[in-house]
């Protein structure tokens, strides 16, 4: 029975990243062509490509017994749901930003694809993981991945924006579709701060559950350590923005360096190094 | 002292303080270190990587973590933290006491006839509107008004650092104050507290060691297996005696740990313990000897063994565990699982002289080496236990929410200052409004639209 929910699973996993894909490919014409038609139905493509994500990972946590987050397939589905759900709320809530998914949407559909080709097999929740602590920790890492891929989105997009309007070819008709500089900037550095403060829970939620399960609060475990060198980015970020002035290119820059350091944290630890947290990078 | 206090409240200076954390970090985590848990990891790199090795330990970078720079970036990160926070709630006071500058720069400039009227009822919009009066005087020549709305949200930068400062008091407080210890416990064996029964014990500089001698009796020990049969989950009822009197009793599991006079003991291990009867000669029984056996897995199968010696005897022990022994057909022996369903101990005897035998026995088995008999007597279990008490906890953990509520406050409660004021021209009276807002500058929208159409006498 499980077996086949398994199958189930990857299975609507497979759609939602075919329909991710088709949603990337549609947006990049959106933006490059400009057409705004193929935005409407790039939507169209996400929206559509939530469905079987939702579903699996629906199927998923009533298969497993507990929520997506023990192992790296759970890890990935549910982290790049979260992305995509975010993604769509920030459209609801602020005008102009559907290009965004010329980003977002590509970045989801590679990690989700590369989630599926993991391990699907169902494992069963240790007794060191029953507690609220976990459901915080895991939560806000979570959060704080949507949070940075869309600051990260942004930024890219003022970087692209900002290196076409200053060719000034072709460049008033072209990126008309996305939002002002200030404002891609503007939402950059929020969505940063609340990665920053979403980084700073997760960190604090797992050190007091590594202090209820194994009696230390920090143990220079890799991802423990590489999470504060995230957390330092951020930080290093938000400070040379909001008092030296960084704005605009140089923070932007930063801004991608900070997800790049943050994919490496949550999918690429386990490929280098020995962790605590082995069950889910593997 | 004054150069000392500008170099402290520079921002620059935390900006390089943390850059540096961030290299040492960094440092710490790309190269293997020789203090971390796992010991034996930089010998290995060092023997696969000769010449960085050679390098990494003449710079001193092997233990990072722990090292006096390290600590200095980390103290240096503290003064620079609080001088900041000092400073900003210095200038967060001065600011009450000025005139916003926004007023230079008006949004909304309207002619009034009556100037005095024009400016109660902007007050009086804002003041339905939740803001407050914050400042009222008169300022180049123009009576000025400041009101503001959530004035609270002026303090979470300092909340946060204010947070992060309590933190890195929890973690100073935490190096100097603080006790690790292991106590390993067999099903009916009792523990008292005092420091030469600790399986393991380190105490910091500060520490004041002041054992009470409680005792605690592991009564029973119960087991929750998996699937597989290899993996389970142990759950101990603990009994804690202090001065003769039983004073709690407790269910301790991976996930429950327990605490008593703020020692925390968490459960970290969980093995068998081997029971040998030791008899000599003449058919007495001299000895009772409690081996506490290790689980590890070698090639995807689970392994007890434990080699020990016994120096009044002089002799020395390699013992294998098969917890489920089973004979195959072809005559081998095999592990089956790791439930106790059919025990089996493997045990090799040996001495100075050399090999004096080894035999395969059931609960119950006895072999004979050297006039003595070693009988396999009974199979226990053990739980061993993390034991810890650290006074910088509370303390982090308290500094880690007011950071976060200090970031919280920062992102929720934007301040929004108005300033109404009134400036008597030759041509009449004039109405300036403008407003001040952390990165949110279209956030007036609404009260400028509002105050604009209470002057006009609009109905909204």
């Amino acid at each position: 029975m499980i077996q086949v929910d398994v199958k189930t699973q990857v299975l609507l996993l497979w759609v939602a990243v075919g329909l991710y894909a088709v949603s990337s490919v549609l947006y990049i014409i959106s933006l490059v062509f400009r057409k705004d038609k193929v935005k409407v139905w790039a939507r169209v493509a996400v929206v559509a490509g939530l469905l079987p994500h939702s579903a699996a990972i629906l199927l998923r946590w009533i298969a497993a017994g507990h929520g997506p987050y023990l192992n790296r397939f759970e890890v990935v589905m549910s982290d790049v749901w979260l992305g995509v759900v975010l993604f769509l709320f920030i459209q609801w809530r602020y005008r102009k930003t559907e290009l965004l998914g010329a980003v977002i949407m590509p970045v989801s559909f590679l990690v989700l694809g590369y989630g599926v080709l993991s391990s699907p097999e169902i494992r069963t929740l240790p007794g060191s993981f029953q507690t609220y602590w976990l459901v915080v920790h895991i939560l806000f890492a979570k959060l704080a991945y949507s949070s940075c891929l869309v600051s990260a989105a942004a930024a890219a997009l003022y970087l692209i924006k900002g290196r076409v309007e200053r060719r000034k070819a072709r460049a008033a008709n072209l990126w008309h579709a996305l939002p002002d500089l200030d404002v891609l900037d503007d939402l950059s550095y929020r969505f940063a701060g609340l990665g920053f403060l979403f980084i700073g829970v997760m960190i604090i939620a797992g050190s007091i559950w590594a202090n209820q399960a194994w009696g230390v609060f920090w143990g220079w475990d890799p991802i423990e350590t590489w999470s504060l060198i995230t957390w330092f980015i951020y930080g290093i970020y938000l400070h040379l923005y909001r008092i030296h002035g960084w704005k605009g290119h140089k923070a932007a820059w930063l801004n991608l360096l900070g997800l790049m350091v943050l994919i490496f944290v949550l999918f690429g630890i386990g490929y280098i190094y020995t962790t605590n947290h082995a069950g889910y990078t593997n | 002292m004054t150069a000392l206090w500008q170099l402290f409240r520079s921002v620059k200076l935390a900006l390089i303080l943390i850059i540096l954390l961030t290299v040492a970090t960094l440092l710490g985590v790309s190269i293997p270190q020789q203090e971390l848990p796992g010991d034996g990891k930089f010998a290995a790199w060092g023997a696969a990587h000769p010449n960085m090795a050679r390098w990494v330990q003449t710079l001193g970078i092997t233990e990072v973590f722990t090292s006096w720079w390290f600590g200095l970036l980390v103290v240096l990160l503290f003064l620079n933290t609080l001088v900041c926070t000092i400073d900003q709630v210095k200038v967060l006071r001065k600011r009450r006491e000025k005139v916003p500058l926004t007023m230079a720069n008006p949004r909304l400039s309207l002619p009034v006839a009556d100037g005095k009227e024009a400016v109660n009822k902007a007050v009086q919009y804002l003041t339905e509107n939740g803001y407050r009066r914050e400042m009222a005087t008169c300022f180049a020549g123009k009576d000025v008004t400041v009101l503001c709305r959530s004035r609270l949200g002026d303090w979470g930068s300092i909340v946060f650092h204010g947070g992060l400062l309590v933190i890195l008091l929890g973690v100073l407080t935490s190096v100097l104050v603080n006790m690790k210890g292991a106590v390993e416990l067999t099903e009916g064996q009792t523990f008292v507290d005092t420091h030469e029964n600790y399986f393991q014990i380190e105490e910091s500089l500060l520490y004041p060691e002041r054992h009470s001698g409680f005792e605690l009796t592991l009564k029973k020990v119960e087991e929750e297996w998996d699937e597989s049969e290899n993996n389970y989950m142990a759950r101990g009822t603990v009994e804690i005696v202090q001065d003769g009197e039983i004073v709690r009793k407790v269910e301790v599991d991976r996930a429950h740990p327990f605490t008593y006079q703020g020692m925390k003991f968490v459960l970290a291990k969980q093995g068998y313990t081997l029971v040998l009867d030791f008899y000599n000669d003449r058919g007495q029984l001299v000895r009772k000897y409690h081996i506490n056996f290790d689980r590890s897995v070698v090639n995807g199968r689970v392994k007890h063994s434990k080699a020990f010696s016994l120096e009044d005897f002089g002799l020395t022990f390699d013992a294998i565990l098969f917890p489920d022994l089973r004979q195959l057909p072809n005559g081998k022996f095999i592990n089956g699982s790791t439930q106790p369903k059919n025990p089996g101990l493997f045990l090799m005897v040996s001495s100075e002289k050399g090999f004096m035998g080894s035999q395969l026995l059931l609960l119950g088995g006895e072999i004979k080496v050297d006039g003595l008999k070693v009988e396999f007597a009974e199979l226990n279990r053990w739980l061993g236990f993390w034991v810890t008490k650290d006074w910088g906890v509370p303390v982090m953990v308290f500094g880690s929410w007011l950071s976060i509520a200090g970031v919280a406050v920062l992102y929720l409660l934007v301040p929004r200052r108005v300033v109404v004021s009134l400036e008597r021209t030759e041509n009449g009276d004039v109405l300036d409004v403008s407003g001040a807002a952390r990165l949110h500058p279209h956030l007036f929208e609404r009260e400028l639209t509002g105050i604009k159409r209470i002057i006009r006498g609009e109905s909204w």
